[in-house]
């Protein structure tokens, strides 16, 4: 009876407790993953939020569900970095105040054996377009994210359409997974800097073939969700959270050694113009 | 005597047919009543639809002229009842735990649940037991507890459905004297179906035999062992030799009655043709190991053999063989004067008068 | 295989100095499966207890098809849960979405009908003689539940077990719905998920040895109380 007694009174403590703190003043960000798997928002989020007391939840999705998520007025504000689908965006009307943020650069990263024969910082079309005529093994996100739209504006541009191609595969998984797929499959892949460095003590097989190209730069942007369109949103906390990412002294010094250490070099560049 | 439980135009129906169907019953206060009949024929339909367990499909039932439902509700109804089943079903507790189930159930008082309990634990001699959980129990022991369960309560009405029945004859026989002491002395109102003639004999008041759902018929019993109202009664009461015969011919009072290829004078007016069982008790059979005068009164001498001897203490059965089997009832002493041995020849019969007869249908 | 060792004992480093960040998770994964399931059942058991005793058209058909349905696939959960939590949906003011509740009503979801398949089958189990000899001592309705949880314990102590084995290796309902935001909604299987797209196997290791852990200690659990309740009944 006295066991009994006990479970009961224990029951009602766990069921009353508040067990999870009050979160009212809250921000969605949709963030790209390629951004959310390097760390850096893991390092900066918590110094927004210790400053003003908001609480901002990251929910890490392709560039294009981020859009996604932002045209149903679901999130507050967007880390994306699909420079065209961000400028029909704010055309649409769903976007406003669109903020180039921080930036890298992708990479076209293959395997050691090179079986594409690709030469080392050759034109990117060139380098597809061998893979193509290879028919070398070519792992894509094809997940609508950044680098997706990136990669397929490149096939585009070398006037081949990979889809069917038994040599050309899509994971739907984010950029790190799709990394160590593409490592362990010994495939050619197009990968931001940031994950690339994140992940490169995982990769053994995988090896820079093209970067620092002028027409690989990989621009991420914050846009606020278009308030007017939405009636839910915290506007208010988007615009306090772009104006404390790209003004704060704190955060740049963050962004400007964020990896050195680690990698030798920073993973993601301030965006100054 | 008050009636405490009157039945007006009962009907049960499963599936659109017919399980119960009872134009009228009236049981008197204090009496036990005992339900008899075939398997299927509603006796347990018949229980839980009087003990308020199942809805009748119509008709109305009166406890102490107050009818249930309306004037008293069902809920009030069970509180005055109790019931036992065949199976035991005790909860997984202690003893104590399921006699005073019940009794928790009315919110009674702790120290007066506790002495009571104690009281029924000591009328059914298992107050030893009263610790141990219910599943450790063998099969009488559990059934004291589970009629103790009843009893506690001090029901106006017990209904017992069948209790005995998957008991060992010393265990039933215990319990039944315990359980009738204080059903006695207690007056408690009892509806038992059963199979057991001699429990149905030694408790009962009342015995009502049902088939397919009818009352076919009520009385005491004696009025059921001397007038037994179909097959089924006449096997149940004990009328072992059971014949199925055929009218060939009408005489004065009476008829006679072709049964394999023996011809049986019987009573009653039964006209030519018609099919009739004829029960004949054992104990109303003769045995002779002589032909014997013509003066006779018996009509029905026949020639047999002896096929088989049992000894049932009191009395011995013995099966003779005429052609077709039948049954007598015959002392010790009457065996070891005529010396009777597996075997024999013999010369046995009956009065027509001892015959019952009953038209087959 | 070097990886393999090398992350195995860097996880097992973590579980035993009782790293924070990996406790977190881990904690905040039995906060929210332990009350799902909990909330999961008490509407599964007390619905199950009246589907047992209520007599009613089409109840054997809707038996059945608790019996047969009684996985509802995660995502299908999540995908439901979160068209509801949306900002402009239906319960959006609530602002439930990517929060714990929101991935307490997903996986109550989930879990409801798993433990109500379970203690459906458990009551029935229960002899309906046994109910009227119950009604016949005089019981009401709270008594005979009361009995009849307490006679089916072992079962119905199942029933939320594995319903809890459910909800806490779940990961399509909790991913949708709770977002898996770091220290808020990230839960030991959506944990594992990013820690492995971040390269980061040890702790993904660390998070799929407790899971392991937990998932098997149920079955073991389940096991033994099948083992007795058939000594008991058999």
């Amino acid at each position: 009876m006295a066991n009994k007694f006990t479970v009961t009174i224990l029951l009602i403590l766990i069921l009353t407790t508040p067990i999870f703190s009050a979160q009212n003043k809250t921000i969605i960000l949709a963030t790209t993953t390629s951004v959310q798997d390097s760390g850096l928002l893991e390092v900066i989020i918590p110094l927004f939020e210790k400053k003003t007391g908001y609480f901002v939840k990251t929910i890490a999705v392709g560039s294009g569900q981020a859009m996604a998520l932002g045209k149903r007025g679901e999130a507050d504000l967007l880390l994306v970095h699909s420079p065209e689908e961000e400028i029909k965006f704010i055309k649409e009307g769903y976007g406003i105040n669109r903020k180039s943020f921080i930036y890298n650069d992708y990479l076209l990263l293959g395997p050691k054996s090179n079986p594409a024969k690709i030469i080392y910082n050759e034109n990117i079309v060139e380098a597809f377009k061998k893979i193509s005529k290879t028919k070398s093994l070519f792992i894509s996100r094809g997940d609508n994210s950044g680098t997706h739209i990136k990669e397929l504006y490149i096939w585009s541009k070398a006037g081949i359409n990979p889809n069917g191609e038994r040599w050309y595969q899509e994971t739907g998984n984010g950029m790190g997974q799709t990394l160590i797929i593409a490592d362990e499959k010994d495939g050619y892949i197009l990968s931001d800097r940031g994950t690339y460095l994140t992940l490169k003590r995982r990769l053994k097989n995988l090896a820079i073939i093209i970067d620092k190209e002028e027409s690989l730069k990989n621009v991420y942007s914050l846009i606020e969700v278009n308030p007017d369109k939405f009636k839910n949103l915290n506007n208010r906390g988007a615009k306090l959270f772009i104006e404390f990412m790209t003004t704060s002294k704190e955060v740049k010094d963050i962004i400007k050694s964020f990896g050195k250490k680690e990698f030798g070099e920073p993973i993601f560049y301030l965006f100054s113009q | 005597m008050d009636s405490i439980l009157r039945v007006q135009n009962l009907y049960v129906k499963k599936s659109s047919k017919i399980i119960i169907d009872i134009p009228d019953l009236s049981l008197s206060e204090g009496t036990i009543t005992s339900i008899i009949g075939e398997n299927g024929a509603g006796k347990t339909t018949l229980i839980l639809t009087l003990a308020g367990l199942l809805r009748p499909t119509n008709g109305e039932i009166y406890f102490y002229q107050k009818k249930i439902g309306t004037e008293l509700s069902l809920k009030k109804y069970r509180q005055n009842i109790a019931i036992v089943f065949q199976e035991n079903m005790l909860i997984n507790d202690t003893v104590y735990e399921n006699i005073a189930l019940g009794l928790k159930f009315r919110k009674m008082n702790k120290l007066i649940i506790k002495e009571k309990v104690k009281k029924m634990l000591e009328i059914f001699k298992i107050s030893h037991l009263r610790d141990r959980k219910a599943h450790t129990l063998s099969g009488g022991e559990a059934k004291r507890v589970s009629i103790a369960r009843a009893l506690v309560l001090e029901p106006d009405i017990l209904f017992l459905d069948e209790p005995f029945t998957s008991l060992d004859s010393i265990s039933k026989e215990e319990i039944i004297s315990d359980m009738i002491e204080i059903l006695r002395k207690k007056k408690v109102t009892t509806i038992l179906s059963t199979h057991d003639k001699f429990e149905a004999f030694r408790l009962s008041d009342l015995i009502i035999v049902m088939e397919s759902g009818k009352i076919i018929q009520k009385g005491n019993k004696e009025d059921i062992i001397k007038h037994p109202a179909n097959s089924f009664v006449a096997s149940f009461i004990g009328a072992e030799n059971i014949l199925e015969g055929i009218v060939i011919a009408k005489k004065d009072g009476g008829f006679i009655a072709k049964v394999h290829d023996k011809l049986l004078e019987c009573v009653g007016s039964y006209e030519i043709g018609d099919k009739v069982l004829l029960c004949i008790r054992p104990e109303n059979i003769f045995i002779s190991k002589h032909t014997l005068a013509e003066e006779i009164s018996t009509r029905n001498l026949f020639e047999g053999k002896i096929k088989e001897i049992i000894n049932f203490g009191h009395f011995y059965r013995i099966t003779i063989d005429t052609g077709f089997n039948l049954i007598a009832y015959i002392t010790k002493t009457s065996i070891d004067k005529l010396s009777l041995k597996i075997g024999d020849d013999v010369i046995t019969g009956f009065k027509a008068t001892s015959i019952h007869t009953i038209s087959k249908v | 295989m070097d990886v393999i060792i090398e992350s195995l004992s860097k996880a097992l480093k973590l579980l035993l100095t009782f790293d924070k960040e990996t406790y977190d998770v881990i904690i905040l994964s039995f906060k929210v499966s332990i009350l799902s399931s909990l909330i999961s059942g008490i509407i599964g058991i007390s619905l199950a207890f009246f589907l047992s005793i209520k007599d009613f058209p089409g109840k054997k058909i809707l038996l059945s098809f608790i019996n047969t349905g009684m996985a509802m696939p995660p995502v299908i959960a999540g995908l439901l849960i979160t068209i509801l939590l949306w900002r402009n949906g239906i319960l959006g003011s609530f602002e439930l979405l990517y929060t714990p509740y929101a991935m307490i009503i997903a996986q109550t979801l989930l879990a409801t009908p798993i433990i109500l398949g379970i203690s459906v089958s458990a009551f029935q189990s229960f002899p309906d003689k046994f109910i009227l000899q119950l009604l016949g001592l005089g019981a009401n309705k709270v008594h005979l539940f009361l009995i009849m949880l307490k006679e089916c314990k072992l079962s119905i102590l199942s029933a939320i077990m594995a319903g809890f084995g459910t909800v806490i290796s779940e990961v399509g309902a909790s991913l949708m719905v709770g977002g898996n935001i770091k220290g808020y909604t990230r839960v030991l299987t959506t944990a594992t998920i990013t820690e492995t797209s971040k390269g980061n196997f040890d702790l993904a290791i660390a998070y799929g040895i407790i899971l392991l852990f937990i998932t098997l200690t149920i079955n073991l659990i389940l096991t033994k109380i099948q083992q007795t309740s058939v000594k008991r009944h058999g």
